[in-house]
């Protein structure tokens, strides 16, 4: 069904070697060999791949920014912290109280509760919506999906309120489960194997190559038997599971759903990658979230809020400079095409 | 003598924009297996004849119907206003007046595409679709260029890659938008000599709108004539280069036609 060599791409390489890479850091991990400090640097950044995948399904395949895109990540990290507040009291607070934290058996069952909540609620979000946003164009389209960002989190606060579900509508709070970092290492790496083989998939798919016929000329790709508009909400419907799954991830892991979940910050960052790495590739959003973390992490370190203001300046430099971003410089050169596709 | 069928039909096909009438209660049928030349001068309406023909634009009176085939049964269905893609999954194919290539993608993968969404569509897989575009790339001579980002190409090689990828989708019926314009005289006879295969070698019917006049009249069995919209005369292309009416309304200089007539002899010699 899929194309033929696609297991000897250059993007099914480079996922084999991260996907081997980040299970041997959670191995070296849990043996103790490396500290606890780099397996949350790993996290962190399999976390920042995982957004910008989520960002790039619909951006970099199919050429349309989903300004509102952080809307995904703070209905996933919502739907975590629905379930485990719905547990806490009558089976999770016991038993952390007795054990000192929750079963591994228990978190794959919370988990996979909130993420197939979370698939539920962002699939009729980008369904309903897209097929609606989706017939905009450009810029129109980065527009609307902020406005459904903020009415979405809107109605997220709302249903706090009615159900009861926080004293406070901007916050869930979940005290701890006792949930170690290397259990949640693996949470992240199973997240990261799902977001990059969605990733990955749809790229050599038929609807990838639908997808990549509209980001580059959407009336001839209809022409040519695209059924455009399908293919649009397929793509955003599975750009936006990709942050959800991603938002229930970034919930676990530091226990507690604010409003602030809903920050564009995250968008901000996810197009940066993706720019960053090149648009219309795999491998490029995937390039462009190691360099960005890699950047933000080693100037938060020395520069502090500065970093702000550095990375600014350097989205201006990448937009103004090479527009095309790492991948696109290689794609120019025939020679080196075969490199990144 | 056999009964040809008719694969494609326009009925009182009116197009407004605003207060301009584009295309003026324009009739036609297409015979299965021609080629069919639609002719005029610029801002006749043929692009938007053909716009209406393949979905871009709903008419605001007429209808149009297609010949459709499935599992051996045929019909003529009305197709009015129904969507591009669809159009192209029952086996209508177009190719654009300013190509419109996937610039980024390769020549290769631009033709993957035709052959992916076109009217093998259900049936064929990737794999498949990649043989498929590869034995095209072939036929139109655009084989060792495959690899190549499709915004690589020349005017002559991006008007191949157009009709590359509309063959690909294996349509029956073929629309095509001045493939001629912007192409040097023996790059005009290369394209002929290829749009004479397609009809032939394939089984394409094709409609094809031209200004390179000596083309349409050496190429197509029937021509249609289109002015300020309206349908002047329809025949073969010495009626339509001996119709006063055209003369005066499309070529004005009886001189032109009377050379057209000409070239169109030593083309046949």
């Amino acid at each position: 069904m899929l194309t033929a060599g696609m297991w000897k791409r250059p993007g099914f390489i480079f996922s084999l070697i991260l996907v081997v890479a980040f299970l041997g850091i959670g191995i070296a991990g849990s043996t103790g060999a490396i500290s606890i400090a780099l397996v949350s640097n790993a996290m962190d950044m399999m976390g920042m791949i995982g957004m910008a995948l989520a960002m790039a399904v619909i951006m970099s395949y199919a050429g349309y920014v989903s300004f509102g895109h952080s809307v995904f990540i703070g209905v996933g990290s919502f739907s975590s912290a629905l379930v485990f507040s719905y547990f806490y009291r009558d089976e999770i607070m016991p038993y952390v109280l007795e054990h000192g934290s929750i079963t591994t058996g228990q978190l794959v069952k919370y988990m996979v509760i909130a993420v197939i909540i979370a698939a539920i609620l962002s699939s009729i979000i980008a369904g309903l919506v897209g097929s609606v946003v989706l017939r905009l164009r450009g810029a129109f389209f980065a527009i609307a999906t902020i406005g459904l960002n903020y009415v979405v989190m809107y109605l997220v606060s709302l249903s706090i309120d009615a159900f009861n579900i926080s004293e406070n509508t901007d916050e869930i709070l979940n005290p701890n489960i006792g949930v170690s970092t290397i259990t949640k290492y693996w949470v992240y790496f199973a997240f990261f194997l799902v977001s990059i083989g969605i990733a990955y998939l749809v790229r050599v798919s038929r609807l990838g190559y639908g997808l990549a016929a509209i980001r580059e000329d959407e009336d001839a790709a209809e022409v040519l038997g695209v059924n455009t508009a399908r293919y649009k909400v397929y793509a955003f419907i599975l750009a936006a599971f990709i942050g959800a799954l991603w938002g229930t991830a970034f919930e676990l892991r530091y226990n507690h759903y604010t409003m602030g979940d809903f920050s564009l910050l995250y968008s901000v960052k996810m197009i940066i990658m993706n720019t960053l790495g090149g648009l219309g590739t795999f491998i490029g959003p995937i390039i462009g979230a190691m360099i960005y973390y890699a950047l933000e992490w080693t100037l938060i370190v020395r520069a502090g809020q500065l970093v702000f203001l550095i990375l600014g300046i350097l989205v201006v430099i990448i937009v103004a400079v090479f527009p095309d971003g790492i991948m696109g410089l290689l794609r120019k050169k025939p020679s080196l095409r075969k490199l990144v596709e | 003598m056999f009964m040809v069928e008719k694969i494609l039909e326009g009925k009182n096909i009116t197009k407004r924009f605003g207060g301009l009438i584009a295309v003026n209660d324009v009739s036609f049928h297409v015979y299965e297996g021609e080629i069919f030349g639609i002719i005029g001068p610029n801002g006749a309406g043929k692009t938007t004849l053909f716009n209406v023909i393949n979905g871009v634009y709903h008419p605001n009176h007429g209808q149009v119907f297609y010949r459709y085939c499935m599992n051996g049964k045929c019909e003529m269905i009305d197709i009015t206003g129904w969507k591009p893609h669809r159009l192209a999954r029952i086996g209508i194919a177009r190719t654009h007046q300013v190509v419109k290539p996937f610039k980024e993608l390769t020549v290769l993968e631009n033709t993957v595409v035709g052959a992916l969404f076109g009217s093998k569509s259900d049936e064929i897989t990737e794999v498949q679709a990649q043989q498929k575009a590869m034995e095209i790339l072939e036929f139109v001579g655009l084989a060792d260029k495959a690899e190549l980002p499709a915004g690589h190409l020349n005017v002559q090689e991006k008007k191949r890659l157009e009709l590359a990828r509309a063959l690909a989708s294996e349509p029956r019926l073929l629309l095509l938008d001045e493939v001629l314009a912007g192409l040097i005289p023996s790059e005009v006879s290369k394209m002929l000599d290829l749009l004479r295969k397609v009809n032939r070698e394939k089984g394409v019917t094709i409609v094809m709108i031209e200004h390179v006049m000596h083309a349409v009249m050496n190429l197509a069995q029937r021509v249609m004539v289109l002015d300020f919209g309206r349908k002047i005369a329809e025949g073969t292309p010495e009626e339509i280069a001996n119709n006063p009416e055209v003369i005066t309304a499309y070529l004005g200089d009886p001189e032109m036609a009377l050379r057209f007539v000409k070239s169109r002899k030593k083309g046949e010699a």
